[in-house]
């Protein structure tokens, strides 16, 4: 499967992946893996942050959306370390970070909105290990922050 | 002593000896092949021993957030030490995971984050700089208010 052809068949459009804010990087590459700092999902199509507590402000089936959002940010910052993501041999591990309600119980389902994207773009090679959490807070409230590690 | 030591003596720092973890675990782990060293969560305890507790967004301003990253910071530097002997040895920060004691409302986990951040590329410049991620968790081992894990990789 070649990722590259895959995101133009899948009609998908990569965000401009937003740059640290502070005193670190979007990624580090060492040896043959890659560390993905974590990332949120990109702005709405009108330049709005998205923020919000999933359980609370947003429920499983959106939080499922913006996880898959935060996928396409992850994918284009991929993009900027290796340009061809067709060296990308396997994706490796997932944190997955939801702000999420005390209550809340269905991680899983959001998060497979970045894990489905990842099997969508990449195929057998983007089976990877993951945890999904819950979470008190987030930078400036946004609902899923993803780290992703990558191996080349 | 080596270059990494005399610039952390020249900054006005200390490097604190390494704690004995509390339970069945170790402090810093080395996978040979990789020469990646996998730090475990180390939390924000003073020079003088006492810890660094309490919420940010309720107990604590930023700016003592920021501090309590910077003393976690040299906190797990003193772990490495204890494992490699040389801090010279350092190739690269790799990567942190800064979890913040916050309230559900809390939005500036970064700028407490910085404390670590800014003090890892001090030390080590450019080797310094490293890939990251900073969260608000509801609660922390100790009511410590902040704990951060390092990956580090080393030379042959």
């Amino acid at each position: 499967m070649n990722p590259e052809n895959r995101i133009l068949d899948l009609g998908l459009q990569l965000p401009t992946p937003p740059n640290p804010i502070a005193n670190y990087l979007p990624y580090v590459k060492t040896n043959n893996l890659i560390f993905l700092s974590g990332c949120g999902p990109a702005n709405d199509i009108n330049g709005n942050e998205l923020k919000g507590k999933i359980g609370k402000d947003i429920n499983s089936r959106d939080g499922y959306k913006i996880a898959r959002l935060a996928g396409l940010n992850l994918i284009a910052r991929l993009k900027t370390s290796i340009r061809d993501l067709n060296n990308i041999k396997s994706i490796v591990k997932l944190l997955i970070m939801i702000n999420a309600t005390p209550g809340f119980t269905n991680h899983s389902e959001v998060a497979n909105g970045c894990s489905d994207l990842l099997l969508e773009v990449f195929g057998e090679k983007a089976k990877h290990s993951r945890s999904a959490i819950g979470l008190n807070s987030l930078p400036n409230s946004i609902p899923v922050e993803i780290e992703m590690i990558v191996k080349i | 002593m080596g270059n990494i030591e005399t610039r952390i003596k020249e900054l006005g720092y200390k490097l604190p000896e390494q704690a004995n973890p509390g339970g069945n675990y170790v402090p810093t782990v080395l996978i040979s092949k990789s020469n990646l060293i996998y730090t475990s969560g180390t939390i924000s305890k003073a020079a003088d021993g006492s810890l660094l507790t309490g919420k940010l967004g309720k107990d604590l301003e930023i700016e003592e957030g920021y501090s309590a990253a910077k003393q976690t910071g040299l906190n797990l530097l003193g772990s490495l030490k204890a494992s490699i002997g040389e801090l010279d040895k350092i190739k690269q920060i790799v990567k942190l995971l800064c979890l913040i004691n916050s309230t559900d409302s809390f939005e500036s986990h970064p700028l407490v984050a910085n404390g670590c951040s800014d003090l890892l590329v001090e030390i080590f410049g450019e080797k310094g700089k490293h890939a990251r991620s900073a969260v608000g968790v509801a609660s922390l081992p100790s009511n410590v208010c902040v704990e951060i894990e390092m990956i580090v990789e080393i030379s042959e």
